[in-house]
């Protein structure tokens, strides 16, 4: 076993110096991926988002003709201030998100019962400004409604004869459509990187070792070919599990940051989810750099390599398309499928739904099986006398 | 000690599935302990291919070898531990200095850290590795790349040592250090067994000789032997001789 340790190492060293490497595995899958994956959602989210309860100020023009409407406003935190003459500029500029410029006919107009004329001035291409709007106009109706009820009151009439129909909408789904790809994120993510992650080791200690011509020496030594496997695969494990553990930490931090109630709800991505993720995940660790090892094993040189494990960065978008366009079923017989298993997982998890302990077992069965025959074939391509050709 | 016994060895013609070109046949020879024995023959003999059957990593197609008393097709692992192999191309890790690319050979080989890192250290002094010891072979000159190969294929003290054209590449003065340091392993011991496309390499060096020749040992012995079966006053002659060319006077 030492020996296997002595290679692990070299290995791990060997390529902790190439930078390449070391990009992929520790920076690119752990930060770069989960940043361009979760990160735009989060700014998406944050940018569409209104906080009705921040007191906000808001600029109004023409407000003494309407002082009830500002005290409406102000009790629900809007607090009107005057706009400034160049209020059009500012608008356009950016400087001002939004303008409430109330007619002088306003006062006269409410009191005669006619519609008194409001204008929200805005400035579309600005995401601030379409978020006050909105919340502005939403404020507004509420002030309108309640004044339709006060004047069909005052004449005896019940204003909810206007409203024939009372609607509303309850999505009787537990795994909403569009929701599906948030909680196939994880494993997604986590497969893509230790793909990347493990890609250049793989590719540089077994290929590449061929194409250097230091296979040759080191198969002259006494040492069993299943041992020099062996310590390459743990070398290759490390990085891809390294890979695997950083995102999820990275990726837990980044959707911790959102609001509870932004996502939905019914999404759970505490931190048992993740504790799940990384459980259902180990196998597949195991299982990505077996075949990797496998594939690189098999091929001659580093570009050959490169070529055919590029084809490989494809796994995970398998699991991800079958899972979101074809009716899988769920049952421990799909468990045992490695890769589609751990999205089965996460799906459960993320919807709050459980996950029974069997599934958690037949999926790492599943997964260690193929990685154990992976690991076989690689051990039998390097008994091969064509690895030294 | 080596014996190789009626060696032979063909390879499938590549893009074909039945074609097979024969690399060695019928190959015999002894190189023995205390001796320095040279295999020599032209570019595409078969030298290669008969020392990587006698380093295990190839099994014959028929015939024998045994290398210290060890099968190299019965017990590979063992005929690994008598021997230090030197391959064609040095195949030294880039971005690990000498000393750790000896290390690391060392430690494979199941000695301790400290008594590696000692051994390396030796080796590093006997090969005139200090000026590059502690770089990364990175950049190396082919020379310097064959001498951490060869301090490499040294760093397990091994009883026998098969090295594929280990002058390959060293400059004048490295190769007569080589030169010197072959000699001393002869001296001690050692079954010291190479190869080699230049004559006088072999003939400086070595003890005995086999030529080979299309796969085929057309010559064997001591130099003085080889010089009676080919009727020949030189070696350069009697290796045309044996190879199955004219010598020409003018040459």
């Amino acid at each position: 076993m030492s020996a296997v340790w002595t290679l692990i190492r070299k290995e791990v060293r060997d390529n902790l110096r190439d930078r390449r490497s070391l990009f992929f595995a520790l920076l690119y899958g752990p930060f770069l991926l989960p940043l361009m994956m979760v990160g735009p959602m989060l700014y998406n989210i944050d940018r569409h988002t209104i906080d009705f309860e921040a007191p906000t100020q808001i600029a109004v023009e023409g407000g003494d003709h309407a002082p009830n409407l500002l005290q409406f406003l102000h009790r629900h935190n809007l607090d009107a201030v005057e706009a400034p003459a160049d209020y059009r500029e500012q608008l356009v500029s950016g400087e001002l998100p939004v303008v409430l410029s109330i007619a002088p006919t306003y006062a006269d107009n409410f009191a005669n019962g006619e519609p008194a004329s409001l204008v929200i001035y805005h400035a579309s291409s600005e995401d601030e400004s379409g978020n006050r709007r909105r919340q502005l106009r939403a404020v507004l109706e509420q002030y309108a409604s309640q004044i339709r009820s006060l004047r069909f009151g005052s004449r005896g009439i019940d204003s909810r004869i206007f409203d024939p129909l009372a609607i509303s909408e309850r999505d009787q789904s537990d795994k909403p459509r569009g929701l599906l790809f948030i909680a196939y994120l994880v494993p997604f993510l986590l497969m893509f990187s230790m793909l990347m992650g493990g890609y250049y080791l793989a590719v540089d200690i077994t290929a590449g070792e061929r194409e250097r011509q230091s296979l040759e020496p080191l198969l002259s030594l006494p040492l069993s070919r299943y041992q020099i496997v062996l310590g390459k695969y743990c070398a290759i494990l490390g990085f891809v599990g390294l890979a695997m553990l950083l995102p999820l930490v990275s990726t837990f931090v980044l959707l911790s940051l959102l609001p509870v109630d932004l996502l939905d709800r019914n999404l759970d991505f505490g931190l048992q989810t993740f504790g799940i993720a990384l459980v259902s995940n180990i196998p597949t660790a195991m299982l990505i750099s077996a075949f990797m090892m496998a594939i690189a094993a098999f091929t001659r040189n580093t570009k050959e390599a490169q070529t055919h494990l590029s084809f490989a960065m494809l796994l995970p978008v398998v699991p991800f398309f079958a899972l979101q366009f074809l009716s899988v079923p769920l049952g421990t017989f799909s468990m045992l499928v490695p890769l589609l298993s751990q999205f089965q997982i996460m799906e459960l998890t993320v919807f709050g739904k459980g996950v029974p302990l069997h599934y958690i077992a037949a999926s790492a069965a599943g997964s260690i099986a193929f990685a154990a025959m992976l690991l076989g074939l690689a051990v039998h391509l390097y008994q091969r006398e064509r690895i030294l050709a | 000690m080596i014996e190789a016994t009626q060696l032979s060895k063909a390879f499938r013609k590549q893009g074909t599935r039945r074609e097979w070109i024969s690399a060695i046949t019928d190959v015999s020879f002894h190189a023995r302990d205390g001796e320095i024995t040279g295999l020599l023959g032209p570019n595409g003999a078969g030298k290669s291919t008969t020392l990587r059957i006698l380093a295990s990593l190839l099994q014959p197609d028929s015939g024998s070898a045994v290398v210290d008393g060890y099968d190299v097709a019965a017990d590979p692992v063992s005929v690994r531990r008598q021997i230090g192999y030197l391959p064609h191309n040095a195949g030294v890790y880039p971005r690990l200095t000498s000393r750790e690319n000896l290390v690391y050979y060392a430690e494979l080989c199941g000695m301790t850290r400290r008594d590696s890192e000692t051994r390396a250290e030796e080796l590093i002094e006997l090969m005139g590795m200090q000026a590059f010891g502690d770089r990364r072979t990175e950049g190396f000159s082919q020379g310097q790349r064959t001498r951490v190969a060869l301090a490499r294929a040294l760093i397990h003290n091994p009883r026998t040592l098969i090295l594929d054209e280990p002058t390959n590449g060293l400059d004048v003065m490295a190769t007569r250090g080589l030169r010197a340091l072959l000699r001393q392993l002869r001296e001690r011991g050692h079954c010291v067994l190479i190869s080699s496309h230049i004559m006088q390499e072999i003939e400086r060096l070595s003890d005995r000789v086999a030529v080979i020749s299309d796969g085929r040992i057309v010559a064997s012995g001591s130099i003085p032997d080889i010089l009676d079966a080919t009727a020949c006053n030189d070696l350069e002659d009697a290796y045309v001789v044996a190879i199955g060319e004219t010598p020409d006077a003018r040459a």
